[in-house]
């Protein structure tokens, strides 16, 4: 039974998945105000989208009647990286290099409120993950003092 | 052969044999009074009687902590200690009475 | 002697399973906490076990039908830990219903089981050795 080390990879997979959210995170903060970008037009933010990740068994003996068992479950992951298609958003301000005749510039459609609630969300749950890390290690602790003393 | 129903002329007697019943005949006396001296057969039993509730105590126990019925870890931590301690006791009591049996067998010869 | 700490010798390796399965599951859950339309998985075990030793608040499982239920633990050593997806609880907007302080406080008590079991499973083998050792 690999119940340990698999179990921990599940948590380290939650952890890699948390930590690209938080890059995310920090690239859409930092160019909340970007009006210019490589492709031209105002920054987009971006959004990662996870997914669990299932194993395929090979032939081991289902623990319910739904056939899962633990050693097919593989955490998570980020399936992609994508962009939020919502509008931009117009900013009245004709001083601006990048005002439309109107005097309107457009905006990167990110909300830096938003996006802090996020970062904290995101650290919330990168933090449960070493949690769970901690907890498979006390369980390895726990099965190696069997019968010792 | 005499019953040993004199004990006096058996007292006096230096036939060996006389001797010999005298003894066997004061010890099935004694043990006929019963009550009062010990009998190490009672003990042992008595000793493993106990020491088996605390086992079956401390099993019931585990079921039910893994059942989910205890919900106070020191309580079944002190069961089953307690049975470890009893068993422990039991199996010390019995070593002894053995190592003392087999010390007797070796002084009758 | 390979029956001897199996689940006929006692409860306890089936419940040290069930945590060890339990926590897994936490794993799982708490690393898709936010995995659109990811439902949170349970291990049931205790109600069970409860169930088999007779006193599961008056709702014993009554095998009306052999087909009802498949390995259906005729004695208390057969119990085994189940993994059940929970589906209908309420969601957030993505379909997702995780709530991970719960996920973190079940981790915590589930530890907790873990290791007293394995110290009762300890104190089990050490008895069995003071019997076995202290013969003479």
């Amino acid at each position: 039974m690999l119940d340990i080390f698999s179990t921990m990879n599940i948590s380290a997979s939650g952890m890699t998945a948390q930590r690209m959210r938080l890059d995310v995170i920090a690239d859409n903060i930092a160019n909340a105000e970007t009006t210019r970008t490589d492709e031209g037009g105002p920054y987009r933010r971006k959004n990662v989208v996870f997914q669990e990740v299932l194993n395929k068994a090979m032939g081991v003996r289902g623990l319910s009647t739904n056939t899962l068992a633990t050693d097919q479950l593989g955490g998570v992951h980020v399936d992609s990286i994508v962009e939020d298609q919502r509008p931009f958003k117009l900013v009245y301000d004709p001083a601006h290099p990048d005002a439309n005749e109107e005097g309107y510039v457009q905006m990167p459609n990110v909300n830096v409120l938003r996006e802090m609630i996020d970062l904290i969300n995101a650290q919330r749950s990168y933090e449960a993950n070493v949690s769970s890390i901690n907890a498979t290690k006390a369980f390895a602790s726990a099965a190696l003092g069997i019968g010792k003393g | 052969m005499s019953n040993g129903i004199d004990p006096i002329s058996n007292l006096t007697s230096l036939d060996p044999i006389k001797r010999l019943e005298r003894i066997q005949n004061t010890q099935v006396s004694q043990v006929k009074k019963g009550e009062a001296e010990p009998d190490f057969q009672k003990i042992l039993n008595d000793a493993i009687k106990g020491v088996n509730v605390q086992q079956k105590d401390a099993i019931q126990a585990e079921d039910d902590f893994a059942a989910g019925k205890i919900s106070n870890i020191h309580d079944v931590i002190i069961r089953a200690e307690k049975a470890a301690m009893s068993l422990t006791m039991t199996m010390e009591v019995r070593n002894k009475i053995v190592d003392a049996y087999k010390e007797i067998m070796r002084m009758q010869l | 002697m390979n029956g001897f700490f199996n689940s006929n010798f006692s409860t306890l390796p089936a419940a040290l399973d069930a945590a060890s399965t339990r926590n897994t599951i936490i794993a799982q859950n708490i690393a898709n906490a936010e995995t659109p339309g990811y439902k949170r998985k349970e291990v049931d075990f205790e109600t069970y076990l409860q169930q088999a030793m007779g006193d599961g608040d008056g709702l014993e499982l009554k095998k009306t039908n052999d087909k009802h239920f498949q390995k259906y633990p005729s004695t208390i050593r057969d119990v085994e830990a189940r993994i059940r997806t929970v589906s209908n609880t309420r969601i957030t907007n993505d379909g997702n219903n995780v709530d991970i302080d719960q996920q973190e406080a079940l981790l915590a008590a589930n530890t907790i089981r873990y290791q007293t079991l394995s110290r009762l499973m300890s104190m089990t083998i050490a008895r069995y050795n003071t019997v076995i050792k202290g013969v003479r």
